[in-house]
C-alpha cells in the first residue's frame, strides 16, 4: 500500500478508519483515503502570452549556459541546479518558467520558508508582468490559482497532480530538509518534472546524481565575477575566542557585522556582554520585532547584529562581514555554515567581504565548508 | 438508545501522537503497569487537572486543562479526521467513568451534520466508547453551523433540538472541551425535568479567564 499524497509505504502508518484505509504519516494535512481516487484541483487555464519577462540585469555567460540547459532539458528530466550562495539561482530558472508559460503549462515555485515566499512573489510579479503570480502561504490562501504559484512546501498538499513544472528552492533548508512527508507532498503535487535549486545537496540528491536519474548543473560563480569568500578558521578556548571576537569587531567596525551564534541563549548572553562595548542588537526566532530589528540594521542604525541561524538564508545585507561564533557547535551543519558564509559579498557594489569561523575545537563540518568554498572558486561551472 | 460496540484494535506499538517509541519518557513503573498508548514525553505535555464545578446547578467534572498541546491533538482528531487518536483522550479515565457513572446513559453534545458526514465518525461517541456505557444521541443542532466558526457571543444563538425518542432518567452529558458552556447550558435546558438526574463530564476545561487574557 502507498499513500497517494506523501508516498509513504511504511505499513505502521496505515490505519483502517470508518471510511477506509488512511495514512497517518501525513494526517496533519487532513485525512487521505488510500484506496479512493484523489480529487485533482481544477484550477485555471494558463493565460496566452504571459511568458515574457524582464531581467533587472543581463545574465553572465556562465549563468546563460546553465539557464539555457535547464530550459532545454526540463521537459524530459528532473534537474538539479547546484549553485553557490549569491549565484543568482532564481534568475537561472526564469527562462524555464517562461518556456513553460508559453507552452501553457502550470508552474510552481515552492520554498520552505514563508518570508522567502513573500519576497519571491514580489520579485516574480515584477519580472513576469503579464502573468498572474499568486502567493500561497500562511495568511495568504484565498487565491490559490495563477499562472505561477509561489508557495511554501507545506501548501503543496492543495495541488495534487496539478503542476507541470515545480521549482523547489532551498531543498536543504528547514523544515523541508529530511522531512519525508513534505518531500512526498511536493513530489505528488507535480505531474511533470522538478527543478531543484540548492547550494548544498543532500543524500537524496546525491543518490539521484549517482543513479543518473537527474541532470546536474553546477554554477560556482557569482554574477559579479568575484570569488566566493573563503572563511578563515580560528580555534581557541572560549574566553580567548571572546577576546579575538572583540578585536575582530574593532577592526571591522566601519562595515555592518553579523555574528552568528548557535543558540538563542548564547545570542542573549553575547548581546549582554557586547553591548557594554558596542552599539548592537540581537535577533532569534523568539524576537517579536524581527523585521523591525533587521530594517534598523539595514539602515545602519547600529553596525553589529547578533543572530541565530534564523538569518542564515534569504537575507541580503550590503557590504556585510560575517563571524560565526562557536562554529563547531552541533547546531551548525555544513549547509548552514555555507549559507552563513554566503551572506558576504552578494551585491555588485560590494562584491567582497570577510567571513570568520571561531571554533573551540576541530570540526569536520567547518573544514568541509572551507574546502567546498575553495573548490567552488577553482571550478566555476560543471554540467552533467 | 444504543450501546456503541467497544472498538477492538491492535495495541499500538509506537506513540500515537509523536510516533516515537512508547518507552520514551516513561519510568519503570509506567512500562510495567500502565497500558499507555502515548510515550511519557507526550503524556507529560497533557496538563492533568481534575476540576469539579457546576453548570446551572448541575455537577460537572473535567480531567485536563485545555492547553496548546491538547488543542493540537483535538484539532488533528476533529478537523484532520485522525480517527486513530480516539483513545488518547480518556485512556486514564475510562474505567473511572465506567464505575462512577455505571447506571448513567451518555448524551454526547451534537456536531453539525455536515461535519459528521465528512468525518465518517462521531468524535464524542468514539472518544467515550471505551467507557462501556450506553449512548443516547437525543440532541441535534438546528442551525447546523460549525461552532468553531462562531464567536463567543454568536455561540449563544446556537439552537439545539431534542429528538422524539425515549430518554432515560439518568443522563451523563459529555463534551470534549468546556469553554463558554453555551452548548451544555442549552442541553440542560432541554433535558432537565423533575425526575431526571443529570451529571456532566468534559474532557478538558478551558478557563474563561485564560480566554479573556488571550483575547486582550
Amino acid at each position: 500500500m502507498q499513500c497517494p499524497r506523501c508516498l509513504n509505504e511504511d505499513d505502521s502508518y496505515f490505519y483502517l478508519g470508518s471510511k477506509g484505509w488512511m495514512c497517518r504519516k501525513c494526517i496533519s494535512f487532513k485525512r487521505v483515503l488510500i484506496l479512493e481516487e484523489q480529487d485533482k484541483p481544477i484550477g485555471i487555464e494558463p493565460k496566452d502570452d504571459c511568458g515574457e519577462y524582464v531581467l533587472r540585469y543581463p545574465l553572465t555567460s556562465l549563468q546563460q549556459i546553465v539557464s539555457d540547459q535547464c530550459a532545454k532539458l526540463v521537459l524530459e528530466n528532473d534537474i538539479l541546479i547546484e549553485a553557490i550562495c549569491g549565484a543568482g539561482k532564481t534568475e537561472l530558472v526564469f527562462a524555464t518558467i517562461a518556456k513553460m508559460l508559453k507552452m501553457k503549462k502550470r508552474v510552481c515555485f515552492a520554498i520552505s520558508r514563508r518570508q522567502v515566499v513573500l519576497e519571491l512573489h514580489q520579485r516574480l510579479a515584477n519580472t513576469f508582468k503579464e502573468a498572474k503570480v499568486v502567493k500561497v502561504c500562511q495568511g495568504f490562501s484565498d487565491d490559490l490559482y495563477g499562472d505561477i504559484v509561489v508557495c511554501t512546501t507545506h501548501q503543496c498538499y492543495r495541488y495534487y497532480q496539478y503542476f507541470d513544472c515545480l521549482i523547489l528552492d532551498e531543498s536543504d533548508a528547514f523544515p523541508y530538509k529530511g522531512n519525508d512527508v513534505l518531500a512526498g507532498i511536493v513530489r505528488t503535487s507535480c505531474k511533470g518534472h522538478m527543478v531543484y535549486l540548492t547550494a548544498t545537496i543532500d543524500n537524496y540528491l546525491k543518490q539521484r546524481i549517482k543513479d543518473k536519474s537527474i541532470v546536474h548543473l553546477q554554477l560556482n560563480a557569482r554574477p559579479h565575477g568575484y570569488d566566493l569568500p573563503v572563511p578563515k578558521k580560528i580555534i581557541a578556548f572560549k574566553g580567548i575566542l571572546l577576546g579575538i571576537l572583540i578585536k575582530w569587531i574593532y577592526e571591522h567596525m566601519e562595515k555592518p557585522l553579523i555574528i552568528f551564534v548557535p543558540t538563542i541563549q548564547i545570542s542573549k548572553q553575547l548581546y549582554y556582554f557586547l553591548h557594554l562595548f558596542f552599539k548592537c542588537d540581537y535577533v532569534n526566532s523568539k524576537s517579536l520585532n524581527l523585521d523591525e530589528k533587521i530594517n534598523r540594521f539595514r539602515k545602519n542604525e547600529y553596525k553589529l547584529l547578533i543572530a541565530t541561524t534564523i538569518l542564515e538564508r534569504g537575507v541580503t545585507i550590503e557590504n556585510v562581514n560575517i563571524c560565526v561564533f562557536m562554529a563547531d557547535h552541533k547546531v551548525f551543519d555544513e549547509a548552514s555554515l555555507i549559507q552563513m558564509s554566503g551572506r558576504v559579498g552578494r551585491t555588485f557594489k560590494y562584491p567582497e567581504g570577510e567571513c570568520l569561523f571561531l571554533c573551540t575545537k576541530q570540526s569536520e563540518q567547518v573544514d568541509e565548508c572551507i574546502k567546498k568554498s575553495q573548490k567552488a572558486n577553482a571550478n566555476k561551472m560543471f554540467v552533467v | 438508545m444504543n450501546v456503541l460496540k467497544k472498538v477492538k484494535r491492535p495495541m499500538p506499538t509506537k506513540c500515537l501522537w509523536c510516533d516515537g517509541p512508547l518507552e520514551d519518557g516513561h519510568d519503570l513503573w509506567d512500562i510495567f503497569i500502565s497500558s499507555s498508548i502515548i510515550c511519557g514525553n507526550c503524556e507529560a505535555k497533557f496538563k492533568v487537572k481534575r476540576q469539579h464545578f457546576k453548570i446551572m446547578g448541575i455537577r460537572a467534572e473535567s480531567f485536563y486543562l485545555y492547553n496548546d498541546f491538547f488543542s493540537d491533538i483535538l484539532i488533528q482528531y476533529k478537523e484532520c479526521f485522525d480517527e486513530a487518536l480516539y483513545p488518547i483522550f480518556l485512556w486514564r479515565y475510562n474505567k473511572y467513568i465506567h464505575y462512577r457513572y455505571h447506571d448513567y446513559t451518555l448524551v454526547p453534545m451534537p456536531s453539525s451534520n455536515h461535519k459528521k458526514d465528512e468525518r465518517g465518525f462521531n468524535h464524542l461517541n468514539l472518544m467515550f466508547a471505551s467507557c462501556n456505557l450506553p449512548f443516547c444521541d437525543c440532541l441535534y443542532k438546528i442551525d447546523d453551523v460549525e461552532q468553531k466558526k462562531l464567536s463567543a457571543l454568536n455561540r449563544k444563538n446556537i439552537h439545539l433540538g431534542l429528538k422524539d425518542m425515549e430518554i432515560p432518567n439518568k443522563l451523563l452529558l459529555v463534551d470534549d472541551v468546556c469553554s463558554t458552556q453555551t452548548t451544555l447550558k442549552k442541553a440542560i435546558k432541554l433535558l432537565a425535568n423533575k425526575h431526571r438526574k443529570i451529571r456532566i463530564v468534559v474532557v478538558a476545561y478551558n478557563s474563561p479567564k485564560k480566554n479573556k487574557s488571550k483575547k486582550t
